[in-house]
């Protein structure tokens, strides 16, 4: 009794477990293998000449722009499609009622026939009213069906005229903004360029006073005679004032060493140079800004005292 | 962010180039100046005894601070101002010009006028005395006068050509030995005798107003140390003690004396006071202890001992009896000779597995370089100027006086005409 | 003065020889020569001082058989072997012969400087005269003197020449 009594809950219960396991198996093994779904917007590739054209006048676009201009288009493709399709099939529908009216009404010109052959004669007068009757109806049917077809092709227009709209204010609001992206890369653009270009020259300069600055070590390291008095960490720092064709004009002690052979051997490497000749090759401005007036650091490394 | 970082180039571009182009030429040619020395010219008659600016040219290029042109090399022989034609110097590289000529006075004497050119200044440098009178005999004299001018005026440093030299010369006639204490130029030219002996004479020392000289001679049978003033040739024996009385030394001051005696039982440097005959033990020590020298101060003493093993130099310090040594590098460093400023170490020094030379250790550095390597050399003396050491070497079995530069670009052998000769000892100055 | 320091340089290596073995490492500077000696004479002891088979000695022919120059190593002053039994003879000589007297003269050769092969010179002769002293002659029969490079016994540079002239040269004032 009371062992039977147990049987059914159990049985529930069992059934209950299973279910339960069910559900819980299928939900694991649908967690199992999940989705990979693939973003949308590597697949839909598309090419676009003129962006590509627009890509490559632009001198850096952003790597994410692409992306989003494909998905944009992609969009504006879908609604455009989804639109034809409505105009689609709102055709099909009107050609369906017009061949079931026609269907209808070669019907109705059946039935007649038979009941005129049958009644010929007795409704020839009836037969005229009708006729009348027929063509009135024919003719407000006509109407209602031209009325019909002028609801259709207006709504159509409508519907096309608003697409359109859409679609040009949508293009317009592109083109605007990539005019004024255009515009603004192109500012950019133009801006780096004039900096390069300032930069350039800057170096150009920059490396023309190098060249001259090693040029004339060269010239005075071959000329100065270290005197035997010399010692490691003397120093003299000598000035010199040059001519456009690189002719020494002035040169002068500015910071002696304190040692009189020294100060003389400074001086004389530099009088000994006599001029130097590439100089005269610098243009006058940078001459005049960077090399007229010149220092020479004379400090002897690597003496053995 | 960018706008900032285009701006701030600019501001450094524009504070750079408001700056002046410095040029740091830290590299040069170590070759000495070229000078050219002129024949001077004579308005006498006859013959001069000297070609006095030949004996300029010889000074000039032994100091190790001048090349001289060779006089086949020069385009004209100007003697005066007027006739330079800096050009013609240039071309011929001399950075340097000297002129000069002789001219014979009222009195029989001669009279020099000189001028030294900046040949690539274009511009007479002047000289502490442009006109130099002198006893026809003393050309030589005049000749080192007006090269001690030039060298100052050109170097700053006063010139050590009116110097002299002394050394031993020792003979051989047949069983009998001839020593010889010698007096010469610093060029070696004009050598006469001071002392001449059969037994040895050694380790001549200058006072430091070069009027005396001390000096060891084995005249008695023994050892013992002498001092004798040159003017008058009168001599005295200071110290004979048993043993070894040797490598005497004059303090600066003149004073005092250091030398070595073994009187004790071995060789120790001691410092006699010349006024009292004070006799002071300074070193302590069974090894060797000798060749005292001063340093400038004449606060320390330097001398070499065998204490570590080999002979190495030390210095003592007088007063806090401080010792130090100062040379690690070889097996076998003596006999040092401090310059005046006391930096430079010049010593006999034979490196490990090597010959005896002449070394220069820089003390303020520690590094040591060799100025020499024939093999033999010893007896290193400085110039007073510190420019020039002399030293004593060996050519052909014989012993030679030479000289080298204190950088070593220069060196030079004295002329000697018989005999061995050795130990030189340089003045100092005597002006 | 002189005559003390003999003595002591006597005492000490005459206390070194007869006790073998003894240490060497004195440090006082007094006694340097001792010590110096005391090097010298221990390094031999075993080599001659057991030779009882010398020159008999005594009569003046006998000495001039001997040798009387005695050679060193480069900046060395250690008596060789070689000439411990001449040495030996010369000292019974002496010490029989109380009024005869030796001069020793020691030189170096010419590498070096000239003062400190003086030095040199001086260690040599002392070290020929501690091992006449330790034979037998009286310190007061014997002179030292060193010439260092000053006096060549052969001139010319080389390995052969400077071999000849690191030498103690013993010479006979009186006999």
């Amino acid at each position: 009794m009371e062992f039977r009594g147990y049987i059914l809950p159990t049985i529930l219960a069992t059934l209950l477990h299973v279910v339960i396991l069910g559900a819980l198996l299928t939900h694991w093994v649908g967690k199992a293998e999940p989705e990979r779904s693939m973003p949308r917007h590597i697949q839909a590739k598309m090419i676009d000449l003129e962006a590509l054209s627009q890509q490559s006048s632009q001198s850096a676009p952003p790597p994410a722009q692409p992306d989003r201009q494909e998905q944009e288009r992609a969009q504006q493709r879908e609604e455009a499609r989804q639109a034809e399709q409505a105009r689609q099939k709102a055709e099909a529908d009107r050609q369906a009622k017009v061949k079931a009216e026609e269907q209808a009404k070669a019907k109705a010109e059946a039935e007649r026939k038979a009941q005129a052959d049958a009644e010929q004669k007795k409704a020839e007068l009836a037969a005229k009213k009708k006729a009348e009757a027929q063509a009135k109806q024919k003719a407000a049917e006509e109407a209602e069906r031209k009325a019909q077809a002028k609801r259709e092709a207006e709504a159509k227009a409508k519907a096309e005229a608003q697409a359109k709209a859409k679609a040009e204010a949508e293009a317009k609001a592109r083109a605007q903004a990539e005019a004024k992206k255009r515009a603004e890369q192109e500012a950019a653009a133009q801006a780096a360029k004039a900096e390069q270009a300032r930069q350039q020259a800057a170096q150009r300069a920059e490396s023309v006073v190098g060249d001259i600055q090693s040029y004339i070590n060269e010239l005075l390291r071959r000329n100065w005679r270290i005197p035997a008095t010399a010692r490691n960490g003397m120093e003299a720092e000598v000035s010199i004032r040059l001519l456009g064709n690189g002719e020494i004009d002035q040169v002068s002690i500015v910071k002696s060493s304190g040692d009189a052979a020294f100060d003389r051997s400074a001086v004389q490497a530099v009088q000994r140079t006599e001029r130097f000749d590439r100089v005269a090759e610098v243009d006058p401005i940078l001459f005049e800004r960077r090399l007229r007036s010149i220092r020479v650091v004379f400090r002897p490394e690597g003496l053995r005292w | 962010m960018r706008q900032i970082l285009i701006s701030l180039c600019l501001l450094m571009m524009a504070t750079a180039s408001r700056a002046e182009l410095v040029v740091e030429v830290t590299q040069g040619v170590s070759e000495p100046s070229p000078v050219a020395v002129v024949p001077f010219g004579w308005s006498g008659s006859g013959a001069l005894s000297e070609d006095v600016a030949k004996i300029v040219e010889q000074d000039l290029g032994r100091s190790g601070f001048f090349s001289t042109l060779p006089r086949e090399s020069m385009l004209s022989f100007p003697t005066r101002e007027g006739d330079v034609y800096y050009r013609d110097w240039r071309v011929s590289g001399a950075d340097y010009l000297l002129t000069g000529r002789i001219e014979p006075t009222a009195d029989g004497q001669v009279k020099i006028d000189v001028g030294l050119y900046d040949v690539l200044k274009e511009q007479r440098i002047p000289l502490a005395n442009d006109i130099v009178n002198s006893g026809s005999g003393q050309l030589r004299d005049a000749a080192h006068y007006i090269s001690d001018q030039v060298f100052e005026a050109l170097t700053g440093l006063k010139g050590a050509f009116s110097t002299r030299i002394v050394y031993i010369q020792a003979e051989r006639n047949g069983d009998q030995n001839n020593y010889k204490l010698q007096l010469a130029d610093w060029d070696g030219a004009r050598p006469r005798t001071v002392m001449e002996s059969n037994e040895p004479i050694m380790s001549p020392s200058w006072s430091r107003d070069g009027r005396k000289l001390a000096y060891v001679s084995f005249e008695s049978g023994r050892p013992a140390i002498y001092v004798q003033y040159l003017t008058t040739g009168k001599r005295e024996r200071i110290q004979s003690f048993p043993g070894l009385n040797g490598a005497p030394a004059w303090s600066p001051d003149g004073n005092q004396l250091a030398l070595v005696l073994s009187k004790d039982g071995n060789p120790e440097i001691y410092v006699l006071n010349l006024a009292s005959r004070q006799l002071q033990r300074v070193t302590h020590h069974y090894a060797i202890d000798t060749e005292p020298t001063w340093a400038p101060d004449g606060k320390s003493i330097l001398f070499t001992s065998d204490r570590g093993g080999q002979p190495q130099i030390y210095r003592l310090d007088l007063e806090s009896r401080n010792l130090e040594r100062l040379t690690w590098e070889g097996n076998y460093n003596a006999r040092g000779r401090l310059t005046d400023d006391g930096r430079f170490l010049a010593m006999v020094h034979r490196p490990t597995g090597g010959n005896f030379t002449i070394a220069v250790q820089d003390l303020k550095s520690g590094r040591l370089d060799i100025l020499t390597e024939a093999g033999l050399e010893e007896s290193p003396s400085i110039a007073p100027n510190g420019s020039i050491i002399i030293y004593a070497t060996k050519q052909n079995g014989r012993g030679v006086l030479s000289a080298v530069s204190l950088d070593g670009q220069v060196r030079f052998r004295m002329p000697s005409r018989s005999g061995d000769v050795r130990e030189p000892a340089w003045s100092p100055y005597l002006h | 003065m002189r005559a003390l320091n003999v003595f002591k340089a006597a005492t000490l290596g005459a206390a070194v020889i007869w006790a073998a073995g003894c240490s060497t490492t004195s440090t006082t500077t007094e006694g340097g020569e001792g010590s110096m000696g005391g090097q010298d004479g221990s390094g031999s002891a075993s080599s001659y001082g057991v030779d009882g088979s010398g020159v008999s000695g005594g009569s003046a022919g006998a000495i001039d058989q001997l040798q009387t120059v005695f050679y060193f190593d480069f900046d060395q002053s250690v008596v060789k072997q070689a000439g411990f039994s001449d040495l030996e003879a010369h000292a019974r000589y002496l010490a029989n012969n109380p009024s005869a007297s030796v001069r020793l003269e020691g030189h170096a050769d010419e590498r070096g400087t000239r003062e400190y092969n003086i030095a040199l010179g001086e260690r040599r002769a002392n070290a020929v005269e501690r091992l006449l002293v330790v034979n037998g002659a009286s310190s007061s029969q014997i002179e030292t003197i060193s010439y260092g490079e000053e006096k060549p016994a052969v001139m010319g540079s080389g390995d052969a020449s400077w071999a000849q002239n690191r030498r103690v040269e013993l010479k006979y004032v009186s006999r």
